[in-house]
C-alpha cells in the first residue's frame, strides 16, 4: 500500500500538547483487510437472510401470520440492530 | 478584565481577580473572586469565588480533527481528572452501513470490560450486554462507507471518577448515527472497565476499517 495512503494511529498527547500520525504497520493493514472482509461477509449474510424472511412472510397465505410478522419488525422492518 | 489608567496602582485582590494565575494543584492561591488559575499539572482551569476554586471543563489534550482516515484515535498521557468527557463526530470507510466505535482504556486489551447498550434502530429498541467480560467497550454505532454521503455519526461518553484509584471505572453516554434518510440509530451506550487504576490513556477504534477525514475527538477534563 502507498504510504501516502496507510491509514494511521493518531496519538493526541496530554503532556506534551502533541499530535503524532504512526502509519498501520503491513501487518496491520493484513489484520484489517481481514476484519473487513469478514464485516462485509456478516453485512451480506445478514441481508439475505433478512431477505429471505421477508419473502417467507410475505408469502404466507395468512393474513395474521403477515401482521404479526410485521409487528415483529421481520417484515420490511428495515436492517436489524447492530 | 478591568481597565485601568497608566500609573494606576492596584490592589493585589483585584489585580488577583483580573489575571490568569499559572500554578500547579498542590499550590494553588488562596482564591479570590474571579480569579481564574491554570494548573500545569493537571492541565485544568478554575474559577475562584472568594472561597474555593471551581473547575471549568477545558480541553485537556489537543483536538484530533482528521484530514485523512486513522485506524485509531488515541489520548495520552492524561493528568489525573475527576471528570473526563469525550465529545466526537465521526465516520467510517468500511463498506457497511454502520459499525460499532469501541473504546479501551490505558492499553488494556484483556477481558476486563463489560457494556450494555440500548440502541434504537429506526423504530425497533433493542438492549444488549456484553454477556461476560470482554475486550473493549462499544460507545456506539457509526455511520459507515455504504451511508448516504455527508452523513456522520457524533455523540459524546462521560467517565466520572476518571483518577479515582478506590473504584472500578464506569463510562456512559449517547450517540446518534444517520445512515439513509430512512436508516437511523441512536441510543445510549456505557461500560464498566474492572480496573481501579486511574485512567490515562483512552483508546477509540471502530469495528473494521477506519476512521475518515472529518471524524473529530476532543477529550474535555475537570475535577
Amino acid at each position: 500500500m502507498d504510504d501516502d495512503r496507510r491509514p494511521v494511529h493518531v496519538t493526541a498527547d496530554c503532556a506534551t500538547q502533541q499530535i503524532t500520525f504512526t502509519p498501520l504497520t503491513d501487518e496491520e493493514v493484513d489484520r484489517q483487510r481481514e476484519t473487513e472482509r469478514a464485516a462485509v461477509a456478516e453485512e451480506r449474510a445478514r441481508i439475505a437472510e433478512e431477505q429471505r424472511l421477508e419473502e417467507l412472510v410475505a408469502a404466507h397465505p395468512d393474513p395474521l401470520v403477515r401482521e404479526l410478522a410485521r409487528r415483529a419488525g421481520i417484515a420490511a422492518a428495515g436492517p436489524v440492530p447492530l | 478584565m478591568g481597565s485601568h489608567l497608566s500609573g494606576q496602582k492596584v490592589r493585589a485582590s483585584v489585580l488577583n481577580a483580573e489575571t490568569m494565575t499559572v500554578c500547579t494543584s498542590g499550590s494553588r492561591p488562596t482564591p479570590a473572586s474571579g480569579q481564574v488559575i491554570f494548573e500545569t499539572d493537571t492541565q485544568l482551569v478554575a474559577v475562584g469565588n472568594g472561597t474555593t476554586f471551581q473547575y471549568v471543563p477545558t480541553e485537556v489534550a489537543p483536538p484530533v480533527v482528521l484530514s485523512g482516515t486513522a485506524a485509531s484515535v488515541n489520548f495520552t498521557s492524561i493528568p489525573a481528572c475527576g471528570n473526563l468527557m469525550v465529545v466526537w463526530r465521526a465516520r467510517n470507510d468500511s463498506a457497511n452501513p454502520a459499525v460499532q466505535l469501541y473504546v479501551q482504556f490505558n492499553s488494556d486489551g484483556g477481558n476486563n470490560y463489560l457494556w450494555e447498550i440500548n440502541q434504537a434502530n429506526n423504530t425497533t429498541v433493542a438492549a444488549t450486554t456484553s454477556g461476560a467480560a470482554t475486550t473493549r467497550i462499544q460507545m456506539a454505532t457509526m455511520t459507515a462507507a455504504t451511508s448516504t454521503a455527508n452523513y456522520f455519526a457524533a455523540g459524546s461518553f462521560t467517565i466520572a471518577g476518571a483518577s479515582d484509584t478506590s473504584a472500578f471505572k464506569v463510562v456512559q453516554g449517547t450517540a446518534a448515527a444517520f445512515v439513509t434518510a430512512t436508516n437511523m440509530y441512536s441510543g445510549t451506550y456505557s461500560g464498566q472497565w474492572l480496573s481501579t487504576a486511574a485512567i490515562t490513556s483512552i483508546n477509540i477504534t471502530p469495528a473494521s476499517g477506519n476512521f475518515t477525514a472529518g471524524s473529530r475527538f476532543t477529550l474535555l477534563g475537570w475535577n
